[in-house]
């Protein structure tokens, strides 16, 4: 008995050890959390403040969060104001200032990536919510993916410079399967290619760029803005007009108003799960590509 | 659509296509573009922003947001201008808030908040609030100080243009005052080093005055003390609870007469992104006041709940109940009674974005059971500039 004793402490020590030598990486999206396990490995521990099927532009500034920010190593955000109506507000109240903006452990996921929309007018709010730096949903592309896991891999490389050959290892295989599977899917949507469609929300433009299609009209009638009935009797005109095959929709905006566009205009409606855990079968990042891209495959070939 | 809005729109057209947001779709040039991304600037170097004199802008700008909150009422029971109308029969401008935050320095934040509102058909300007707020304290803690309102159950720290309904609960407006208590001191508070949160908070102002008064009305006060213990419950996914415990001692004047305040609070919220959402508070009230130079001291209690509902994307609607009592009152006739009053309210939020909405609201108060009135009302709010997210 006292050995068994023994023995089980001895597990607990070491099963605590290893918890107490990782480093807590704390992401704003699933996505980032799936591309910091990759890079980090057994080094890291994960937590995503949202769950895969949150509208990232509105999230409650929960006080859990604030704890989990306060044990934080390593904050990694989207960034480009998406976030902007609840993270300012927990890093404030986290306490924790190795992981400020502009601090050690302040990750920038998008540096480096060639961002879309950025608008070079006049912008105010009469125009929606415009994203005045870019439009923020560039995790969408497979290739930015590896973009994101590169900052993450540096900002782990800093915070823990032993970690170095490890975390590289991690990155290259990771940049190798993701090249790998977008090659694939790539060639599966190559009949595609140049093809319209319609999106609820410009949150697709990333992954349709990639892939060679098309962002036509938009249902909302301004970004962020519900469409009046005369905007959604345009779009429907415009997807008969223009014969566009399908309507892409994300899980967490207004399904059932992009389903009743798509029944009047007899275009495909298509939801699509682009953000990691969002459905059971997007376990992981490249799982979240893999299935939005099948799903809009299968859509465009209706 | 406004010429504005359809050059900007256009503005960003071009500008995506300037940029490329033309298909790509090929896999031949993949891997030199994977090699192009990961020689790009390293993460340190980039910015939010892009530019570095936008960055210099930023730091050293602070936010400015400016809150307008107008009302129109009218009282169904009371005569126009009578004193004991819930509603002076009109509409008005009742508050304009211009406030400015930023970081002062690697140690703390600023806030500074001026306030025009309107008394009895008079504008006043105020200081609102002015503090700071040093975030980078060791031992997990973090200190306000200066002028602003104490974190003192759920709606006091919560300004008015931000509350879910149009009139004061009647416990508040008879306990603390229309708006609240704000006044000037420090307030410490320490998140708990547990795996949840709890945060503790204590406070000392200068208790010189009671509630939103303009002028101080005591000499040689003893500090206002106040101090709250809340915690955060996650349910399940987005639904959550906070519970919140408070204490003041206020001392009301030299003769020894002291009000102790206590008070318990629940929040429960869940939402589903801007389409979805339900809120549900409520908040009771106890106060001791302690009368040396009379027969028997004083008791007082409230409470008020409420819920609202977001039925659409742009609709909210909401009811509160409220509960006040004067407990064991001495009436003309030498007994002794509670004296309660009640109030039940309706209302309908229209909220087109996070920056401004229109509610009609309908009120029924019921004031010691004697006189019974019914108030209609009509808000109407704006915020422009940037405002900071709601604290939960």
């Amino acid at each position: 008995m006292k050995r068994l004793s023994a023995i089980a402490f001895g597990l607990l020590c070491v099963t605590a050890g290893e918890v107490f030598a990782q480093l807590r990486v704390v992401t704003t999206s699933t996505d980032l959390a799936s591309i910091a396990k990759e890079i980090g490995g057994a080094k890291v521990f994960v937590e995503s403040l949202t769950a895969g099927n949150t509208d990232l532009h509105y999230v409650q500034a929960r006080p859990d969060y604030i704890v989990k920010l306060n044990k934080a190593d390593l904050f990694v955000s989207i960034g480009l104001e998406l976030e902007a109506g609840w993270v300012p507000l927990l890093l404030q109240q986290s306490r924790n200032s190795n992981i400020r903006y502009g601090a050690r452990g302040y990750c920038i996921a998008f540096a480096g990536i060639e961002l879309l929309e950025k608008p070079t007018g006049e912008v105010n709010r009469q125009m929606g919510d415009i994203h005045p730096f870019g439009n923020p949903h560039y995790w969408a592309d497979p290739i930015n993916g590896i973009a994101i896991a590169k900052n993450i891999k540096e900002s782990l490389v800093k915070i823990d410079p032993a970690g170095r050959e490890i975390y590289e290892k991690n990155f290259n295989s990771f940049k190798n399967e993701v090249l790998k599977k977008t090659k694939e899917l790539l060639s599966l949507m190559a009949p595609h290619r140049g093809k319209e469609v319609v999106v609820y929300h410009t949150e697709f433009v990333y992954l349709l760029r990639r892939f060679g299609l098309v962002q036509g009209m938009m249902i909302e009638e301004l970004p962020g803005v519900a469409p009046s009935p005369a905007h959604a009797k345009k779009v429907i005109e415009y997807i008969r007009e223009k014969k566009v095959p399908a309507i892409l929709v994300s899980p967490w905006s207004n399904v059932r108003y992009a389903q009743k566009i798509a029944k009047e205009s007899g275009a495909t409606l298509l939801v699509l799960p682009i953000q990691t855990a969002s459905v059971p079968e997007a376990t992981t990042y490249i799982n979240m590509i893999e299935v939005s891209v099948r799903m809009l495959h299968k859509g465009l070939s209706q | 659509m406004n010429a504005h809005i359809a050059f900007a729109i256009c503005a960003i057209a071009i500008a995506s296509v300037a940029q490329g947001v033309l298909p790509l779709g090929a896999e031949e040039n993949l891997d030199a573009e994977v090699e192009r991304l990961l020689a790009a600037k390293p993460a340190a170097e980039e910015s939010e922003a892009g530019k570095s004199s936008d960055v210099v802008d930023r730091a050293s700008m602070p936010h400015l947001f400016i809150a307008v909150d107008m009302l129109g009422g009218k009282d169904f029971t009371a005569k126009r201008n009578s004193p004991d109308a819930l509603t002076p029969n009109g509409f008005c401008v009742r508050s304009a808030e211009i406030g400015f935050f930023g970081g002062i320095d690697y140690l703390a934040l600023g806030t500074v908040n001026v306030a025009v509102h309107q008394e009895e058909g008079n504008y006043f300007v105020e200081l609102h609030e002015a503090f700071f707020e040093f975030n980078a304290l060791p031992f997990n803690l973090y200190a306000k100080l200066g002028r602003f309102f104490p974190d003192i159950g759920r709606l006091n720290s919560i300004h008015q243009h931000d509350w879910h309904f149009a009139t004061t609960p009647l416990v508040h407006q008879k306990l603390f005052d229309e708006e609240g208590i704000v006044d000037q001191g420090v307030e410490i508070s320490l998140l708990m080093p547990w795996n949840f949160y709890q945060e503790l908070k204590v406070g000392f102002f200068n208790g010189t005055a009671w509630g939103h008064a303009h002028s101080d009305v005591l000499t040689k006060p003893e500090p206002l003390f106040t101090a709250r213990l809340k915690q955060f419950i996650p349910i399940v996914g987005e639904l959550g609870t906070q519970f919140g415990g408070t204490y003041i001692r206020y001392v009301v004047d030299e003769g020894g007469n002291i009000d102790h305040t206590a008070g318990i609070d629940i929040t429960a919220k869940w939402n589903k992104g801007k389409l979805r959402s339900v809120v549900f508070t409520t908040e009771y009230w106890y106060r001791y006041e302690v009368r040396p130079e009379a027969v028997r001291n004083n008791k007082k209690h409230g409470l008020y709940s409420y819920v609202q509902y977001q039925f659409h994307h742009l609709w909210f609607a909401g009811t509160r109940f409220d509960y006040f009592a004067e407990l064991d009152v001495q009436t003309a006739a030498g007994n002794r009674m509670n004296r309660n009053s009640m109030a039940q309210s309706l209302w309908l939020t229209f909220r087109p974005s996070e920056f401004s909405y229109f509610r009609f609201s309908f009120e029924r108060r019921d004031e010691f059971g004697t006189n019974v009135r019914y108030a209609a009302y009509i808000q109407a709010d704006f915020i422009l500039g940037y405002h900071p997210a709601h604290r939960y």
